[in-house]
């Protein structure tokens, strides 16, 4: 589970604070939603529960771990998936994947490693040639491969749909439930609105680094989303 | 630290196109340096050799001569005949005092080119000659002397920077360290297992390049282990430094184009700016007579005393009058003593200014000394020279040496000479044997700049991780 507890986080010689006053709780087994135009503090957020970004006020929590005083235990229980999942590219999807993972303390024999790739849609030809020529698409299948390697409780997304085709995008889609079934909290910022709306079980509106709507996914389905989103960029 | 990760952080390296074409450079640029060297070490060799040849070659024609002149019962100018003492003394013996080089001098040419192995040593005067054969030409010198320590000195440095500049700041460029970070990493055992990686590499070659190049010039057998090993403890401890300086800059969270610049620039300042600056700082301090000063103090002492022989004479056979019948019976001076009160008459007056000269020059290496400690490339290179008995105080030594040997063939001929002794005792001449400092004195001298070198480097390192764990959120 992730919690933002009054989140507040403003920039150095910004006038509005990025982040204002958040608060958000994303339960295991759940996908939410974040849209918002650029600008909004959809990253900010994300760069708060990540550790990236400190917080001026307010808390960020994963898994009962405030991120701010457990950065290294909180880091244990995260994944991220960036909208560009940047690999060694002299390296093969499944040397990454074994790379990152020691990183993280976990140390997979390599039938191990080759179900977590083929689990995240990576095809088997692809496991040992090297990321340099992989796609976008194959490259954030090993940023899947790595989250589920992590048995990370709580992933995050920073448009992760973006530049993907919609073949691919539909397969990025499939993966993601496939985590929320495993009971990863997951939290995607995304401009995708069709995206939000078919994935996830809750979606919420930023503007100004306030969360300005919440929907469920009943509300969802009998919601114009789009109207709503324009509505609310125009208030 | 973690094998695995360090297997994987090699196989980075592995796969990095830089660190082939630094290591193949660092391969060229030591195995030419090593050979520098040796052809260098070999010089010195042939120069000891060729002047110890040539005094025993003088010896051996001397007493041939001896012979020829008793078997022919010919009687020869007592300044020439080798069957007295003044003769042999002043005409047939070259009596050379040679420092004999170590093994180890391969690596570091140190002060060898500016003193020679190799001194003619005369009765008559206490400056010694100097061979030709056994110093540089000024245009070598110019060019500096590419030898090991000048590749661990200036180029070692450039390829640690090289390889150490962007360990966190390539990742952030590339887009690869949020990923990092999120593996239960923070960047200070990424950093530290990145540059451990780099300075294992580049010293681990290095010190495998220099070490078959000691063994395949032949210096290896003959080189003192302690000596070898402390030569390498300071080359990697050196290496620590400038590895320690790259983490630190990495630290900052500059980008990798300002960390190389500000990198370059500290190269540029520790090995070029600060030695120099260290060396004006010491000349101004502490200026040294010039030669030219020492020389027109040599032609005002000559001249004086053959203005005041008569004065100076009489002084003299007040000193020795044991002298003076002799020279009242011939209504003239014997030359010899006229030489002998020259002799000590110049010493006398040029005392003071040789003593000025070195204490000045002892004053310039004090403070160099001290001052060293502000250039972490003048700590390695005088630690080198040490090792390899090309230093400063190894050619101190020296010429201590050739003076006491000096006082000794006097000692030894002068009372010969005056008492016009007939000589024949050509292999009893004292002869100049180097006695060279105990290696434990010049391990003790050189464990300074290694503490020194290691404690700078720990305390940047400690310096580093602390700005790593407060920075950490803001490099991502």
């Amino acid at each position: 589970m992730l919690t933002l507890q009054n989140l507040t986080k403003r920039y150095p010689g910004t006038a509005a604070p990025a982040v204002s006053a958040l608060n958000l709780t994303v339960a295991p087994g759940e996908l939410f939603a974040l849209l918002g135009p650029n600008g909004a503090g959809k990253t900010t957020t994300l760069n708060c529960l990540l550790g990236f970004v400190a917080p001026d006020s307010g808390r960020a929590v994963i898994d009962g771990l405030d991120v701010a005083t457990e950065p290294l235990e909180t880091k244990r229980r995260l994944a991220y998936i960036p909208e560009q999942v940047n690999l060694y590219g002299h390296f093969s999807g499944i040397e990454n994947l074994a790379y990152f993972s020691e990183l993280a303390g976990h140390r997979y024999a390599d039938a191990e490693l080759r179900r977590f790739l083929t689990d995240a849609g990576l095809q088997a030809d692809a496991h040992e040639r090297r990321v340099s020529g992989y796609s976008k698409g194959m490259r954030q299948k090993v940023g899947i491969a790595i989250a589920l390697a992590k048995h990370a409780k709580v992933l995050l997304l920073d448009e992760p749909t973006s530049g993907l085709d919609p073949s691919a995008s539909h397969e990025f889609s499939r993966l993601l439930r496939q985590l929320r079934d495993r009971d990863v909290a997951i939290l995607m910022a995304t401009h995708d609105l069709f995206r939000a709306k078919a994935d996830a079980d809750r979606v919420g509106i930023m503007r100004h680094g306030r969360l300005a709507h919440i929907l469920t996914a009943e509300e969802l389905a009998h919601t114009d989303l789009e109207k709503l989103y324009l509505e609310t960029m125009h208030a | 630290m973690n094998s695995r990760l360090f297997a994987w952080e090699l196989r980075h390296l592995r796969s990095d196109l830089t660190a082939w074409l630094l290591g193949g450079l660092l391969v060229v640029m030591t195995l030419f340096a090593v050979a520098n060297g040796a052809h260098h070490l070999r010089l010195q060799h042939e120069a000891v050799a060729d002047s110890l040849a040539l005094a025993d070659k003088r010896i051996a024609d001397a007493k041939a001569l001896a012979q020829k002149l008793d078997a022919e019962k010919r009687e020869e100018s007592p300044s020439r005949d080798p069957r007295f003492a003044q003769g042999f003394a002043h005409f047939h013996l070259q009596s050379y005092a040679t420092k004999p080089p170590l093994g180890l001098s391969v690596l570091t040419k140190g002060q060898s080119d500016l003193y020679p192995n190799a001194n003619l040593v005369a009765l008559s005067s206490r400056d010694f000659s100097v061979r030709g054969e056994g110093v540089d030409n000024p245009q070598r010198l110019l060019l500096g002397h590419f030898d090991a320590a000048f590749v661990v000195v200036y180029l070692l440095p450039l390829l640690l920077i090289a390889l150490s500049y962007n360990v966190l700041s390539g990742e952030r460029e590339r887009g690869t360290l949020p990923l990092l970070l999120l593996q239960h990493q923070s960047p200070a055992p990424l950093v530290a297992r990145r540059c451990l990686v780099a300075g294992l590499f580049s010293f681990g070659l290095l010190a495998l390049l220099l070490v078959a190049g000691l063994y395949a010039t032949g210096s290896l057998a003959s080189a003192e282990v302690g000596r070898l090993v402390a030569w390498l403890g300071v080359a990697f401890a050196y290496g620590a430094f400038w590895l320690a300086l790259a983490v630190f800059v990495t630290s900052r969270g500059g980008s990798s184009a300002t960390n190389a610049v500000v990198l370059a620039s500290a190269w540029l300042l520790v090995t070029i700016v600060a030695p120099a600056v260290i060396n004006v700082i010491a000349k101004r301090v502490y200026p040294a007579p010039s030669r030219m000063d020492f020389i027109v103090a040599q032609r005002a002492a000559t001249d004086e005393i053959s203005h005041r022989r008569s004065a100076l004479l009489a002084a003299y056979f007040e000193d020795h009058p044991e002298l003076a019948p002799e020279a009242a019976k011939r209504n003239a001076p014997d030359p010899q003593v006229v030489a002998q009160m020259s002799y000590q008459e110049t010493e006398r007056r040029l005392a003071p200014i040789r003593a000025r000269f070195a204490e000045q020059l002892a004053r310039q290496q004090a403070l160099i000394e001290q001052l060293r400690f502000v250039s972490p490339a003048l700590l390695a290179q005088t630690a080198f020279n040490d090792l390899t008995g090309t230093g400063l105080a190894s050619y101190e030594t020296y010429r201590t040496q050739i003076g006491a040997h000096h006082d000794a063939l006097r000692a030894y001929f002068q009372p010969k000479i005056l008492a016009k002794e007939k000589f024949a005792k050509y292999d009893e001449v004292p002869r100049f044997a180097f006695v060279d400092e105990p290696t434990h004195a010049v391990l003790a001298r050189a464990a300074w700049p290694l503490g020194a070198l290691l404690a700078i480097s720990a305390l940047i390192v400690v310096r580093s991780i602390r700005s790593l764990r407060r920075s950490s959120p803001a490099l991502a």
